[in-house]
């Protein structure tokens, strides 16, 4: 209790506009509003005696004659195993905790406060040290015990003294063969009682995590532990409840505790640290593991007692510094940021790679015995899921303040603060030498120009994706909602229309066609001279290839022939690095099969018409040495993808005019063709394989039909490319 | 901690308590227990030792508590207990390692100044100042 002066002070100042009302506006600050009602004002100041008035309060509660029976066996037993008798039934002993795990019943709170209370009371002589610890009482709040003999330090200490004087002339009388208790010294045997709240105050919040046992570093623990090795074990460790298992694991020989009951509450004034847990390595990694916090844990796991040095007494004591509520609430953190509503949008990789799982085991299994319970399960699964999506988060508006230039910075998860303005630092530019600015530039604009192709693509083959379709209209329906909000903010009308207008685009559903997004990106691969260029990088090559089962033969035939033309003139500077690396050619070879099976004669010889000119020195700079002269078929024949495409093209034409739908111009210009391609096999000095050989049937039957193709040119041919077997 | 929204994801909560080696933006090496962790990834980590590695040798800093803001970690790792006690590396003092870094850092600088110096006499130039750090 507060000792206030009775002087004006209390009063508070009058309002000076309102000098009538003088009276009324002045009151009394220290009124019954504040302190409770209580019949005489005087009684304010005698704390002493209103602690006598709790204590009368208290003492007529049941427990406190068992509690100071045991308690007064508790200092005089002088059995090791057992100084506290946990093995009576006592009120000391464990006793299971309630269903709810509810640890902070007041009614237990009480019982420990009076407990201590009548303990002390056992043992002080003068009826001032009575009154002093009869105020801890039953029904005042927590917070407001420590204050009381923190306020009263000079006379406690005193009367500390003179109870502990007083405890041995007790113990002396009672029971002769006691152990001989060494006489405390001074200010040092303060320490059990106001110390702990001196040092450690126990912030009210920390209430229900009840941190204490665990929280509470050694300083505490270890000082009244040199102090007082003789006093009476229970004196020291009796007050202040422990956490310990019942049932008498082997203790460390120094250090006796009592038996706390678990539901005692951490925060009471007396609580000192708990005793060092004595575990295993691995048994404190799994404790810490499954959060030393919790009741139900410590309960069930089983404590091994031994001897260990302090580094891992201290470090299982600094176990669980997190509370788990405050896990809890970073999961759910990091659960808000997985909430979104759209993951294929915000977190794609693991959305797909899910999914792609997903489909293989429904392949892999598709008519499991447990059919039935997996639908359940994947029905609850995926309830839970939807469940859980159709949270929209909340949008959090932080104070808006009046009259104020700005807002307040509200940093999220979402949205981080920007903390740190960073810049790239390139070194100096003068220094770089210009030729090779210009390749990286072009490189770059390149892989840019793929990139945006590239998103294109990606976008149409979403259009056909379930997935993306589903996590689109979901977005959709976030965005309107989030309109709709802004909707109720906007002051002014014209804001409110705006919002509505843009409310109106939202809600309409984008039609997109899939083949004005692949004509569009048809156009963009196909520019005359950066085809090679793109087919030179790889992401250009995979760009073909993901483009090309978009591309069907009804709707874009002239498109292919183009493409397909283009690939195999641009062999020759493209060739060498795909064979060196990539390997990415070989992988068009059954999209070409694909596509030839369905050309024309005149398709074919459009193809192979420009392979055979020959790369003239004045066609470009960038022709190095080793090109000039040569045709285009040298340098297919020297890649894998080129032999294949040539003998694709060459049991097609077999077919073309075995089914004769070949003209005899077009049959020659082939035949022309034939011999350049054996001419130039006996050049090339290594020709590659194809991927497929072509049937000996097929080739003597089509290799006869031309007089020009001679029986040596024949031979070269069939070399490389007739199937051998 | 195992909730199915949870599937894919990592968090620090699963590190708390153990003892953890962090290596800092700034190179330094910390060796602690990690107690506390929050959204940020700050760490509040627990009898932590700076470990200061030259060569083959190391020595060992004790530190106390240290709270790192979560933008200055660049990894961490659990480590593992078995292979501490079965380092290939030899302690030293906290001195003589100093020594020794010092020592690493003047020979470091002076390499780099002749490679930028042959460098520059080739036209080229570089600037050695920067760290890895320094470029983003």
């Amino acid at each position: 209790m507060l000792v206030l002066s009775q002087n004006g002070d209390h009063l508070l100042p009058p309002d000076e506009d309102d000098c009538v009302e003088n009276e009324e506006e002045e009151y009394d600050a220290l009124n019954d509003e504040t302190f409770g009602g209580l019949e005489d004002s005087s009684v304010l100041d005698d704390w002493e005696q209103q602690h006598e008035q709790y204590a009368e309060i208290a003492e007529s509660n049941k427990h406190s004659e068992q509690l100071e029976n045991s308690i007064s066996l508790l200092m005089l037993d002088d059995t090791d195993n057992d100084p506290l008798n946990l093995a009576k039934n006592s009120v000391w002993s464990y006793t299971p905790p309630n269903k709810n795990g509810d640890i902070f019943n007041s009614s237990i709170l009480s019982s420990l406060q009076k407990a201590s209370k009548s303990f002390i009371e056992t043992h002080s002589d003068s009826n001032r040290t009575n009154e002093l610890h009869k105020g801890f009482t039953q029904s005042t709040p927590l917070p407001s015990i420590p204050l009381s003999p923190i306020h009263h330090v000079p006379k406690q200490i005193r009367t500390v003294e003179e109870l502990e004087k007083n405890l041995i002339k007790s113990s002396k009388q009672h029971q002769p063969p006691l152990k001989p208790l060494v006489p405390p010294s001074g200010h040092h045997q303060g320490p059990p009682f106001p110390h702990p709240l001196f040092q450690h105050p126990l912030p009210p919040s920390r209430l229900p995590p009840g941190l204490p046992p665990i929280g509470i570093p050694p300083p505490v623990r270890h000082m009244p532990m040199p102090h007082h090795p003789h006093l009476p074990p229970g004196l020291v460790h009796m007050l202040p409840p422990h956490f310990m298992h019942q049932g008498g694991p082997p203790r460390h020989p120094g250090l006796i505790y009592p038996p706390g009951n678990a539901q005692f509450p951490v925060n009471h004034p007396y609580n000192f640290p708990p005793p060092p847990r004595n575990v295993l390595p691995q048994n404190s990694n799994h404790l810490s593991r499954n959060n030393v916090q919790q009741q139900q844990r410590t309960r069930n796991d089983s404590y091994k007692h031994k001897s260990e040095p302090n580094q891992t007494e201290s470090k299982d004591e600094y176990a669980g510094l997190m509370t788990s509520r405050e896990k809890q609430w970073l999961l759910n953190i990091q659960m808000l940021q997985l909430n979104t509503g759209t993951p294929y949008f915000d977190d794609y990789y693991y959305t797909v790679f899910k999914e792609r799982k997903a489909k293989s085991n429904k392949e892999n299994f598709p008519n499991e015995r447990n059919h039935r319970y997996q639908n359940n399960r994947q029905q609850r699964n995926n309830e839970r899921q939807d469940n859980n999506n159709t949270l929209t988060p909340r949008v959090y508006t932080p104070l808006q303040f009046e009259n104020s230039l700005g807002k307040l910075q509200c940093g999220s998860v979402t949205a981080p603060r920007k903390i740190i303005d960073m810049d790239i630092v390139t070194p100096d530019k003068d220094s770089d030498n210009p030729v090779v600015v210009r390749d990286t530039r072009k490189t770059k604009q390149l892989l840019l120009e793929l990139e945006a192709l590239f998103t294109l693509l990606l976008k149409a083959e979403d259009l056909r994706n379930p997935l993306a379709i589903s996590n689109m209209d979901k977005l959709r329906e976030i965005k309107q909602k989030q309109r709709l909000r802004e909707l109720d903010l906007a002051p002014t009308p014209e804001q409110k229309q705006e919002v509505l207008k843009l409310l109106k685009q939202d809600s309409e559903p984008v039609v997109e066609n899939q083949h004005d997004y692949i004509v569009r990106i048809v156009g963009g691969l196909l520019q005359e001279e950066k085809f090679a260029s793109f087919l030179n990088i790889r992401k250009g090559k995979m760009l073909l290839l993901r483009l090309l089962p978009h591309l069907s033969m009804d709707s874009f035939s002239t498109q292919l022939l183009e493409i397909w033309t283009r690939i195999l003139l641009s062999i020759p500077t493209v060739g060498r690095r795909d064979t060196a690396g990539d390997h990415i050619l070989p992988k068009l070879h059954p999209f070409f099969k694909r596509y030839i099976q369905t050309s024309t004669m005149g398709d074919i010889l459009d193809i192979v018409a420009g392979l055979v000119e020959v790369i003239r020195q004045e066609n470009s700079r960038s022709t190095p040495l080793s090109h000039q002269g040569k045709a285009p078929l040298y340098f297919v024949l020297l890649n894998k993808f080129g032999v294949s495409a040539l003998v694709t093209m060459f049991i097609r034409t077999e077919y073309l005019i075995s089914s004769e739908t070949a003209t005899e111009k077009q049959q020659h210009d082939w035949s022309n063709f034939l011999v350049s391609w054996a001419e130039l096999t006996g050049v090339v000095n290594k020709v590659a394989t194809p991927i497929e050989p072509i049937p000996i049937q097929i080739f003597n039957k089509h290799s006869n039909r031309f007089e020009n193709l001679t029986p040596e040119k024949k031979s070269l041919l069939e070399k490389h490319v007739v199937d051998s077997n | 901690m195992n909730k199915t929204e949870l599937e894919g994801t990592a968090h620090l909560l699963d590190e708390l308590d153990k003892k953890l080696m962090v290596l800092l933006r700034d190179g330094r090496t910390l060796i602690g227990y990690l107690r506390s962790v929050d959204q940020f990834a700050n760490l509040v980590l627990h009898r932590t030792i700076e470990r200061i590695h030259v060569g083959k040798e190391y020595g060992d800093i004790p530190r106390g508590v240290f709270i790192v803001r979560g933008e200055n970690v660049v990894l961490l790792g659990e480590i593992d207990a078995d292979k501490e006690a079965e380092l290939p590396l030899t302690e030293v003092s906290v001195d003589e390692i100093l020594d020794a870094q010092r020592q690493e850092q003047e020979s470091k600088q002076e390499q780099q100044k002749l490679v930028s110096k042959a460098l520059k006499e080739r036209g080229l130039h570089l600037m050695p100042d920067l760290t890895h750090d320094d470029m983003f």
